[in-house]
């Protein structure tokens, strides 16, 4: 959680103070005055152009193979002629790190889009069973494109195929123009193999009334500005609030998403969760009431804060839902629970060839 | 789309989107001098191609769209990694702007989420507009927006 209108004030507030240097648009005018004249330069120049295009295609026979096995070959070539770096990078579509093979599938290109499914699976001969469900790539992927005018656009997951043991993501890319002899890399270098997004009801008879409470440092929160609840935990400057004080945050809960609290006081109905530790997993709770008239609604507010334990620091939060005392006996919660863990990391990567 | 933008000059619309171009590549490089490159690189392209937008919106998000785009390719070569690395090891006081340590915070996200931090904060597109412009599931830059958010939360708490 975050503490949005905090936050984006100050960084529209640092970001208007950015401006480029006038020196810029005079560039960009001089540019556009010039541009006549530049197209005329070319044609005096095109002979000496023409020669030494043919001697940069001579070299490109043989450039393929430096390519391959010298490194900064092609980023050195990308940047002196991109129309030949776009030939001699060479072509991959399988790669096996860790265990694990990932392949690209399919490529289906459209006019200004083009669809790319990867799959993720157990190495061939493997005995060890890595890949057995949804898999989530952490935000450790990297697409690059060799085309100046592609937008390189984003990867999602598909599925989980049971039959073919394999997870699927789609590779989504733009382009402004066409893409032709356009190629793509796409690495990355995290899996998290362990899935889980589960509805669970939580049990109100552990609702503790008028609960204890502690007072922690807020880093984060969420809900409707405006709102008198809103404005009571994080429409001021106050980051200091209070919370439940029910259980003991330890190091059973580091590799969990642990339930810490219900608590009633004061109208406000709270629940708490405990994240565990994030550098290897996301954790998190999206939670639910059903009221009495059957109405389903997500919590009125959240709160984010950081508990340290034994130096390791724990991601909290705490959901609040304004409730009258008198409904709490006819209401239903419920949290859905996302646990990504069981990381992996390796390095994987393909480069492929898409064209229209 | 406006009468006003339709009819408008490379000049007009240069100077429209002059400071917009230049935080996102700033935002995204991290320093002025790729930032002006980049900068002049878009308007040079907008001159070259002469785009024509449905809209003010898809007027607005090309322009965005080319200079992400750009940011892309300028980071990836070899060169810029190499030049990168020098200013790190010593030449960045010349180079940065003085700015608020808010986004020299932000600066140690990784290259996507500074990219939707910006999109979103800055920009105040939404989630559906980001998306449009990434060419990717809304969902995804929620996602990318959460961990953004969960690491920039990190950080400032580690550097307390």
């Amino acid at each position: 959680m975050f503490d949005d209108t905090y936050f984006k004030s100050a960084y529209q507030k640092a970001y208007d103070s950015i401006t480029p240097d006038s020196a810029c648009l005079d560039r960009l005018k001089e540019y556009k005055e010039n541009r006549v004249r530049g197209r005329r330069l070319y044609q005096v120049m095109r002979p000496v152009v023409v020669a030494a295009g043919v001697l940069v295609l001579i070299s490109a026979i043989t450039l393929p193979v430096a390519a391959r096995s010298i490194p900064g070959v092609y980023e050195t070539i990308a940047r002196i002629a991109p129309g030949l770096a776009e030939y001699i990078l060479p072509t991959q579509v399988s790669c096996t790190s860790q265990g694990i093979t990932m392949q690209v599938e399919a490529i289906h290109v459209n006019e200004k889009n083009a669809e790319v499914i990867v799959s993720f699976s157990d190495e061939v001969g493997s005995e060890e069973n890595l890949i057995r469900g949804a898999v989530d790539l952490y935000d450790s992927y990297h697409l690059q494109s060799y085309n100046a005018s592609s937008n390189v656009g984003g990867c999602s997951f598909l599925e989980y195929n049971l039959e073919a043991d394999k997870a699927y993501f789609k590779i989504d890319v733009w382009t402004d123009g066409s893409f032709q002899q356009s190629k793509l890399s796409f690495r990355t270098h995290q899996l998290l193999t362990n899935w889980l997004e589960e509805k669970r009801w939580l049990d109100l008879n552990e609702l503790v009334m008028n609960p204890a409470m502690k007072e922690v440092e807020r880093n984060g929160g969420g809900g409707m500005p405006g709102t008198p609840l809103y404005e009571q935990y994080l429409g001021d400057s106050n980051r200091m609030i209070q919370v439940l004080d029910l259980q003991k945050i330890d190091e059973s809960m580091k590799k969990s998403l642990t339930i810490t609290g219900i608590g009633y006081a004061d109208g406000i109905l709270r629940v708490q969760c405990c994240r565990g530790d994030f550098s290897e997993a996301d954790r998190h709770l999206e939670m639910y009431i059903i009221d009495t008239k059957g109405n389903e609604r997500h919590n009125d507010l959240s709160i984010g804060w950081q508990e340290e334990v034994n130096g390791e620091r724990y991601l909290m939060d705490e959901f609040l839902f304004e409730v009258d005392e008198i409904d709490l006996a006819n209401i239903q919660l419920y949290g859905i629970f996302h646990i990504r863990d069981g990381s992996i990391k390796g390095d994987w990567e393909v480069t492929f060839s898409i064209e229209n | 789309m406006s009468q006003e933008s339709l009819c408008a000059d490379d000049w007009e619309i240069i100077k429209k989107y002059s400071d917009m171009v230049y935080r996102m590549a700033y935002s995204l490089l991290k320093n002025k001098y790729d930032a002006e490159d980049i900068h002049q690189e878009v308007f040079i392209q907008y001159m070259r191609k002469r785009p024509s937008f449905e809209s003010i919106e898809h007027e607005k998000a090309w322009f965005l769209r080319v200079t992400i785009n750009l940011c892309k390719n300028n980071w990836k070569t070899a060169w810029k990694r190499k030049v990168v690395s020098l200013m790190d090891e010593g030449y960045e006081e010349v180079v940065e702007l003085q700015t608020d340590e808010l986004i020299d915070t932000v600066k140690q996200l990784p290259q996507k989420y500074r990219m939707v931090i910006h999109l979103f904060y800055y920009e105040e597109l939404s989630i559906q507009e980001i998306a449009g412009i990434l060419n990717t599931k809304p969902s995804n830059v929620r996602t990318w927006l959460t961990r953004a958010r969960a690491k920039l939360k990190q950080i400032l708490e580690e550097d307390l």
